[in-house]
């Protein structure tokens, strides 16, 4: 009889294989969230801020890997180790800068920024509608301010990787999005600014409510400051970030180190962060273990346990290592190197990001380490870059001296010309933010990609300046490609 | 209900998503034929059944552009055909000192997606290393399996011949699948298409009795055939990243232009390795012998008690098949997807149990 039971279940599971009932688990698990009822969803003020704290999870999630892989990694800063037997095929084309429209990083990134996108509008449609009225109204401000902040973000990284895409400013259908086609770079970055004016205003409002880890009014400013100094529009950016330096706000630390120590997260000079937690592995990033030696299980992870199978294949470049001179307290900070087997079972001094550490006290893979965005060091940078290129060379040596002093690093520059303090300034930027997805955005901006990247033996197609619009949201979204993809 | 953590501290986040207010149920229509008749005494009885079922407004995830913030969304559109004959043959062929009962059954069924959403478009499911593993289009079966056609291995001459479309990064030795939109490029996802069905033509099973003077003996069988099933555990690990053991017939991978082994094993990283191609889909026929039992009643017995029986029973003795998985069957309930039939991502294999034992009957 089991047999015959047997036969008849198998018969019935495909007679009726296409039939499944709605009560099927797999179809509505993407959406058990929705049977709220907005109109009495909103009871208090932390419901309206715990819609607001959504808007940072996609942050969180695309800066655990994916944002590096097509930043970091495709910049000169980061190799990886190609062999017939070593690494992911994915991340190789992203180092070696020939990533097409398959890629998955890229995929990925897109998928989570509007992910982000949407999360902000929908929380800025609540926000702007009148079905709650706050108790606090700094507290709205503040929300706001996140919103408007985080979208501007979002679009600045995707604008930075694929140019122009599509502008969605409030929730829109399936139906409806299939007709929204590319903008032009000009629309996205006037989007852009408008939010990021739109967070200073409501964040001047809300200065006694603003918390660790959120984004907050000099967040606002120093970003800005950076889309200007990315469109080339010194003055502006010199005006916004002059804001963060008179607030007095932040300051460099005396420890460069200290900047990355998990045990103590940074709120002074980092001036905005992505947040992440020991407490679970959706809260946790996992640098630390794609970032140590493949074979060194767990000498520098401290985690034996957890294996490293897609670890050690990517490492910091022999031209960073260079970089950065003797006394210079950014290297041991930024790279170390463990001694051991290689991928072709040599043994060698193998260099890894070392900025990131190990859990403290998580027994799996679940670290804590907060992901700068924003830090002093990069506003002085910039503004001593921005002083430069306007021809106030001698106005911007002190702020580079800052960050070089704080670094160990005496000399003088005051005899540097124009040209010669411009590249160092690039350089510098290399050494202090080595690992926290500058560069590629650094020398694409400087319009520095293709002699840098060429010059360290990269064959790079003068294309990849842009990203490929991934492939799925070509044939579902009917979207431009790219040229040369 | 989700969370963010802020300076350490874990705050609660309000999930959002799309939502479809206009979500109904599915209806279904479906026709039976039916007979039910025996010959010859009784000594044959035959079952056959024909159905035609038709299910609209069927529940999927249609697809929708990222920007929306999701890659698909619940919607009420799709409709299904599923047509099919089951017979079953009970035969008493002998029925004297000798008993012998036989039972058959064969069912065959076909099914058909009619319609998707309003553009047709195709849905993606299944998931390996995040690339799509299944396919449901519109004129097809549900599921076909999804990926690039492997048209062998590149040689330099290919790398050196622009004329060849390639993926970037592709070197000698590398996988060479077809450039199926034409547009000189091989690109995941833009080049893939159906590379066959998990469904089988038929399946089938067969029960035996035999009873002779104390002795009786029970054999069950069941199988199927037709159908491919993508063996997930070997796309894993079956790669020369290093890590794992590997297949025999990686003996005959590509090494050079002079020595390019059998045409299907490359010499690429393994993520390349891991794409759907036919390297890792298998077919899915199979013959197991379910059960058998040999039983003897013994000849003598205590008071009070009415038999004694003992016997010898194999569960899963043995299974014919081609598959080099663990189970030609994973695919029946692989990751709980009706849109992902017949991929096996290591389904656990069958226990092989063999019993003994005593039956009082008092």
């Amino acid at each position: 009889m089991t047999m015959i039971n047997n036969i008849k279940r198998i018969s019935a599971a495909l007679a009726v294989l296409c039939c499944v009932s709605s009560c099927n688990s797999d179809f509505l698990q993407i959406y058990p969230e929705t049977s709220l009822n907005e109109g009495n969803f909103y009871k208090s003020d932390e419901d309206l801020v715990a819609l607001v704290n959504g808007c940072y999870i996609a942050l969180r999630d695309m800066e655990k890997r994916d944002h590096w892989n097509i930043s970091e990694l495709k910049s000169d800063v980061l190799i990886q180790q190609r062999s017939s037997s070593a690494g992911d095929f994915n991340t190789a084309r992203l180092d070696e800068v020939n990533a097409g429209s398959d890629n998955i990083s890229l995929t990925n990134f897109w998928n989570i920024s509007y992910r982000g996108i949407y999360n902000c509008n929908k929380a800025l449609s609540v926000l702007e509608s009148n079905v709650y009225e706050w108790t606090n109204q700094a507290l709205k401000n503040r929300s706001v301010g996140e919103v408007r902040f985080l979208r501007a973000l979002y679009y600045f990284n995707l604008v930075r990787q694929y140019g122009g895409v599509p502008l969605v400013t409030q929730p829109v259908t399936g139906a409806e999005a299939v007709d929204i086609k590319r903008a032009s770079v000009q629309d996205v970055y006037d989007l852009i600014i408008s939010d990021l004016q739109a967070a200073q205003t409501a964040f001047a409002q809300a200065q006694a409510v603003h918390a660790n880890g959120r984004a907050g009014l000099e967040a606002a400013n120093g970003l800005l400051g950076k889309v200007y100094l990315t469109l080339r529009d010194y003055d502006s950016a010199l005006a916004q970030l002059k804001k963060v330096i008179d607030s007095g706000k932040h300051r460099l630390l005396d420890d460069y180190a200290e900047v990355f120590n998990p045990a103590r997260k940074d709120f002074v000079e980092t001036i905005f962060s992505v947040q992440y937690s020991e407490a679970a592995a959706d809260l946790s990033n996992q640098y630390i273990f794609f970032n140590a030696p493949y074979r060194s299980q767990g000498e520098v992870t401290k985690r034996p346990n957890i294996a490293l199978s897609l670890a050690g294949n990517m490492a910091p470049s022999t031209e960073l290592i260079r970089a950065f001179s003797d006394g210079d307290k950014r290297k041991d900070v930024s790279i170390a190197f463990w001694y051991g087997l290689d991928w072709d079972n040599e043994m060698r001094n193998l260099p890894y990001c070392a900025k990131y550490k190990s859990p403290q006290t998580a027994a799996l893979n679940w670290c804590g380490d907060n992901f700068p965005i924003l830090r002093y060091s990069d506003i002085l940078l910039m503004y001593a870059e921005a002083l430069n290129l306007s021809g106030r060379t001698a106005e911007a040596v002190p702020y580079v001296q800052m960050v070089r002093q704080r670094a160990g690093l005496n000399n003088d520059l005051s005899t540097l010309s124009q040209s010669e303090l411009d590249r160092l300034i690039e350089d510098e930027r290399m050494r202090e933010f080595c690992f926290e997805n500058q560069r590629w955005y650094d020398l694409v901006r400087r319009g520095r990609a293709l002699e840098v990247m060429r010059a360290q033996g990269k064959d790079m197609a003068e294309i990849q300046l842009l990203a490929a619009i991934p492939s799925e949201q070509i044939l579902i979204n009917k979207l431009d490609q790219n040229p040369g993809y | 209900m989700g969370q963010y953590v802020l300076n350490n501290e874990i705050v609660s986040t309000a999930a959002v998503s799309l939502f479809n207010p206009n979500l109904g149920w599915e209806e279904s229509a479906q026709y039976d034929l039916g007979i039910e008749t025996s010959f010859f005494n009784g000594k044959i009885d035959l079952t056959a059944d024909i159905y035609h079922r038709k299910s609209v407004n069927m529940l999927l995830n249609d697809v929708i552009p990222a920007i929306t913030g999701f890659n698909s969304q619940l919607v009420n559109k799709g409709s299904v055909r599923n047509r099919g004959v089951e017979i079953g043959l009970n035969i008493r062929p002998i029925e004297r000192e000798l008993v012998w009962e036989t039972g058959f059954n064969i069912a065959f069924n076909r099914n058909k997606v009619l319609s998707t959403n309003q553009n047709g478009d195709r849905i993606l499911s299944g998931n390996m290393d995040g690339r799509a593993t299944n396919v449901t289009i519109v004129g097809k079966p549900i599921g076909q399996f999804y990926g690039f056609i492997l048209d062998g291995v590149y040689s330099q001459a290919d790398i050196d011949n622009p004329a060849v479309p390639k993926y970037n990064g592709a070197t000698a030795g590398y996988p060479k699948y077809r450039d199926l939109n034409g547009d000189g490029i091989v690109s995941e996802i833009l080049d893939y298409t159906d590379l066959g069905s998990p469904h089988p033509d038929f399946i089938y099973g067969m029960t035996n009795r035999w009873r002779y003077k104390n002795f009786d003996l029970a054999l069950n069988l069941n199988g199927q055939v037709g159908g491919y099933i993508m063996n997930g555990m070997r796309q894993t690990i079956d790669n020369l990243q290093g890590f794992f053991n590997i297949g025999k017939e990686w003996v005959n991978r590509w090494r050079s232009d002079e020595n390019p082994g059998d045409g299907i094993h490359a010499l690429g990283p393994n993520a390349v390795h891991r794409v759907n191609d036919k390297l890792w889909l298998e077919k899915a026929s199979y013959l197991r012998i379910t059960n058998i039992t040999l039983g003897y009643q013994l000849p003598v017995k205590p008071q009070f008690v009415k038999s004694i029986r003992a016997y010898v029973t194999v569960q899963n003795l043995l299974t014919l098949t081609d598959y080099t998985g663990a189970n030609p069957e994973g695919q029946a309930a692989n990751q709980n997807n009706t849109l992902v039939p017949g991929y096996d991502n290591a389904t656990y294999p069958l226990a092989r149990t063999a019993s003994f034992g005593l039956n009082f009957q008092f």
